[in-house]
């Protein structure tokens, strides 16, 4: 009886050791150690309490991070937005076509994230990149600010495309057609159908498309690391990218650690905005 | 307005396959190929040299079966565990249950790229730099997972458990004859999710990886060492050698990647 008792707790160990281990200890160390000063190897040396967040409010590297992280933002979502609804709008009928696209738009889904981020910098290459002659111009991608911050747009909305598209194209078609066709018998036009009936249907999948897009914009890190570098003059810096350069190319462990617990805050706050934004939703 | 939306339509194809279609034909080309201005789109001739030249490198093939040994250990692990946790939250009551399940599906909201520095520490301690366990050790726990097969195993109906404890057959006979067979869809989509998933994965290995015997291909690709020559060939010959068995694999598995998409299951 009593090894009964316990044999859900053993069948769930693993998973809450392994939840405790690298989820929860470490998310309430990296607090803690912004708190003190942590020696490179991960010793806690002594208590400063706020000298590490004074530090890192009158760091301007660290501003000019969570700038360019927004200005990131700030060009991605919409435009991560707007091109995945153009593609499910011009998908949305099924016919040999559409089939076809329907496999290419699940491609980028397939390729890893650094094989994607080497190929655009390829692509993307001011000097011999096949983009600049495509184009007939020669745009620096690397050396100046506005195209490299638009190519690694370009970069997070192909590494997002996939999920994204496959996620509303289902939605899209899976809509409860009783709403519609009543629309359709009452002979409204395809358009009103599409303003008053389907884009309010589709909204949960729409906000969540953008919240996950913002929480991206907000993390991203492993597509500059392969792809700028931070570069030119830090423009694609960003504060995740900051959190990275902190840690492992100057050690500084106690300023990584502030800077995540500022990220987690302020990823806290983009989360209940979601989530109120979508408890009204639901209410109206 | 119909003709208007093909025209886009295409448009859209063309750019979204452009680099699938330049990496293709660029694996093709010479040294000095990429050399010339403006940029050509197409080999002068067929010449292999690029894939020859990946295939000899020192640790090409080395990093590919990182990535593969990596990528199956942690995915039948990941799994293994995932399934253990949804069964106890399924088939068992227990003080707590919905408390511990909380506790686990929580760690979604925490953005895991924060955690890489105190982890890499953790892994460092435990001189587990430079391991496969390493690798996968911060793969092994996948909260979705977890909440998927929980969600799916909640449709069993529980007479079936019970009817077979009483009948003498034990947990694990169980699994085997009746709930393994049950989800074996299931199972092998998350299984191709989180095998491309840690297959894939960069940042982690990149960190914990510091010999070259020991990183994943998707780290080892951007370490190759051809395109300081401005040479990019064999760099890209090696993305299109990762990319078409992933691609294969998708058209494979197209019909229940879509299903489950339906049912909200892949998002991770």
């Amino acid at each position: 009886m009593r090894i009964k008792k316990i044999k859900p707790y053993i069948y769930l160990l693993p998973a809450l050791l392994l939840a405790v281990m690298f989820v929860y200890y470490p998310f309430i160390r990296s607090i803690v150690s912004s708190f003190f000063n942590i020696s490179i190897s991960g010793k806690f040396n002594s208590f400063c309490f706020l000298d590490n967040y004074k530090a890192l409010l009158t760091d301007d590297v660290f501003y000019l991070s969570l700038k360019n992280t927004f200005i990131f933002m700030l060009m991605f979502v919409p435009l991560n937005t707007i091109f995945v609804i153009a593609l499910v709008l011009l998908t949305l009928k099924r016919n040999r076509l559409t089939n076809i696209a329907e496999g290419i738009f699940m491609l980028p889904m397939t390729i890893g994230l650094s094989s994607a981020a080497l190929l655009f910098k390829f692509l993307f290459n001011e000097t011999n990149g096949v983009i600049n002659s495509i184009l007939k111009h020669e745009i620096l991608w690397s050396s100046n600010v506005f195209p490299a911050r638009l190519s690694l747009v370009f970069l997070g909305i192909f590494l997002d495309l996939s999920i994204d598209y496959l996620l509303l194209l289902s939605a899209t078609r899976n809509l409860d057609r009783g709403p519609i066709e009543a629309a359709m018998v009452d002979g409204c036009t395809s358009r009103q159908i599409f303003f008053k009936i389907k884009l309010p249907m589709l909204l949960p999948i729409l906000s969540f498309i953008v919240f996950i897009a913002i929480k991206d914009a907000l993390l991203i890190c492993s597509p500059i690391i392969v792809m700028t570098e931070g570069g030119p003059a830090r423009s694609t810096q960003t504060i995740v990218y900051y959190y990275y350069l902190s840690a492992f190319k100057n050690s500084a462990i106690s300023k990584a650690a502030t800077i995540s617990t500022l990220v987690f805050i302020i990823a806290a706050i983009i989360l209940s905005l979601y989530k109120r934004f979508e408890k009204r939703r639901i209410t109206f | 307005m119909k003709k208007i939306s093909y025209i886009l339509l295409i448009l859209m194809m063309v750019i979204v396959l452009f680099p699938f279609l330049y990496a293709l034909s660029a694996s093709f080309f010479s040294a000095s190929e990429f050399l010339t201005y403006p940029a050509k789109l197409f080999p002068s001739k067929l010449n292999f040299s690029n894939f020859i030249k990946v295939l000899n490198h020192k640790y090409f093939t080395r990093y590919i079966i990182n990535s593969l040994y990596t990528g199956l250990l942690g995915t039948f692990l990941r799994l293994a565990i995932s399934f253990s946790a949804a069964f106890a939250f399924t088939h068992y009551r227990f003080k707590y249950r919905e408390a511990l399940f909380s506790f686990l599906v929580l760690t979604l909201f925490i953005p895991s790229d924060l955690l890489l520095v105190e982890n890499y520490i953790t892994i460092q301690r435990l001189h587990l730099l430079d391991t496969y366990i390493g690798i996968i050790s911060t793969g092994l726990f996948g909260a979705s997972q977890i909440f998927i097969l929980r969600q799916f195993m909640k449709t069993i109906p529980q007479d079936i458990h019970e009817s077979a404890l009483l009948d003498g057959a034990s947990d694990y006979k169980y699994i085997l004859l009746i709930l393994l067979p049950l989800s074996k869809a299931m199972l092998v989509t998350l299984a191709l999710q989180s095998f491309v998933n840690i297959f894939n994965s960069y940042l982690w290995p990149l960190l914990v990886t510091n010999t070259p015997k020991m990183r994943t291909i998707q780290v080892g690709i951007t370490m190759l060492g051809f395109s300081e020559s401005l040479n990019y060939g064999p760099t890209i010959a090696a993305i299109i050698l990762l990319f078409i068995p992933f691609a294969l694999l998708f058209v494979i598995f197209k019909k229940s990647i879509m299903k489950a998409l339906e049912k909200g299951y892949l998002y991770s």
